[in-house]
């Protein structure tokens, strides 16, 4: 996948997404909203994701492990995280 | 009326972060807590702002930044950051705050300082040779006088450096993005240009990566977030646009002058 092309159509669905939230009446607002919030989480943890497939698929190891670590490190931030708050 | 003044703070302090590299929540949270915003709501919008503007800047950036050293530094900031924010309970944060500032200011001064550039387009290269090398902390772009070339040094204290900003980030809750670009471009040499860039890539996933914890703690307003998004889409855009007509030393001075104003902010929150 190219990134280029997924961060311009993720603009376009974002730009979107938020103008409904602000013009749209409840409760779809609400959906429009978090919506946009997944949509704004979801593409920079994909994006990171998809270069390491590129970087993988490009046999660039190294770079692609590295990537791999940062998911990695993330991931237990969130879960860690979301463990810290549901206790 | 509210809406507007969301719309409008999130568009110029994502076309700032855009343009300097800088996350742009450092800017927008106290602006909000000005105005009369809660911290704990205003934090928050500062990171949809941040997440908003670097996917607004990304198609523009992209073959500006150097994704494999965002990657491997965000792996140190990231890291740092969650080891941070575990220890937080046994630091004083002021402390902590005040040695932020006093970096950001100091690192400011440094990088307006300085005078020359350090890397010269090289007329043997070509279009062909712009982006980001595979295997390698190296790179080329795009000048209006030709190709730069350019390769990470100090890698090891780079790392370093940004692991530290994130563990204050971490502790502290300032957010550390507005480092980022001075530690690239003034300890590992890498071109203005390419590091704001970079750092726009970065403080994307950070925030990514704590806008979840905020749902999970009920502290995202979707409608006044909408506006913010908004503003900071069409910011992020407009300061990308800009970021690729001004000259390099332009954007240096300008960060610079910039990152003194963050340490002075940083001092008076403190």
């Amino acid at each position: 996948m190219n990134i280029a092309t997924l961060m311009r159509a993720t603009t376009a669905a974002a730009l979107t997404l938020a103008g409904a939230t602000l013009l749209l009446p409840e409760p779809a607002r609400f959906w429009t909203g978090w919506s946009l919030v997944t949509l704004l989480i979801g593409t920079h943890l994909v994006r990171v994701t998809v270069l390491c497939a590129i970087w993988f698929a490009e046999g660039d190891r190294r770079f692609g492990l590295i990537g791999v670590t940062l998911i990695t490190v993330i991931a237990s931030g969130l879960l860690g995280s979301a463990f810290w708050l549901m206790r | 009326m509210e809406t507007a003044l969301l719309l409008t703070l999130g568009l110029v302090t994502a076309a700032v972060g855009a343009v300097g590299g800088l996350g742009g929540a450092v800017l927008l949270v106290p602006a909000l807590v000005f105005l009369g915003w809660e911290p704990a709501g205003a934090a928050p919008l500062g990171l949809l702002t941040v997440a908003a503007g670097s996917l607004a800047a990304a198609r523009e950036q992209v073959e500006t930044l150097n994704h494999r050293l965002g990657v491997s530094l965000e792996v140190a900031a990231s890291a740092g950051a969650i080891l941070g924010a575990v220890a937080s309970a046994m630091f004083s944060t002021r402390v902590l705050v005040l040695v932020l500032a006093v970096t950001a200011a100091a690192a400011g001064l440094l990088s307006g300082l300085r005078s020359g550039v350090r890397n010269a387009p090289d007329p043997h290269l070509g279009l062909g040779a712009v982006g980001e090398r595979a295997g390698e902390l190296a790179g080329a772009y795009e000048l209006s006088q030709g190709v730069v070339p350019y390769r990470a040094k100090r890698t090891v204290p780079g790392l370093a450096v940004i692991g530290a900003v994130g563990l204050v980030a971490g502790l502290t809750g300032v957010s550390g993005g507005f480092m980022k670009t001075p530690v690239m471009s003034e300890l590992m040499h890498i071109p203005t240009k390419v590091a704001a860039s970079t750092t726009v890539f970065m403080v994307g996933i950070t925030a990514a990566s704590a806008l979840p914890v905020y749902a999970l703690q009920g502290r995202i307003e979707v409608v006044e977030g909408a506006a913010v998004v908004l503003g900071a889409l069409l910011g992020g855009k407009l300061g990308a646009r800009l970021q690729a007509m001004l000259p390099p030393t332009v954007i240096r001075r300008g960060f610079s002058v910039l990152l003194v104003v963050i340490g002075v902010i940083l001092l008076a929150q403190s």
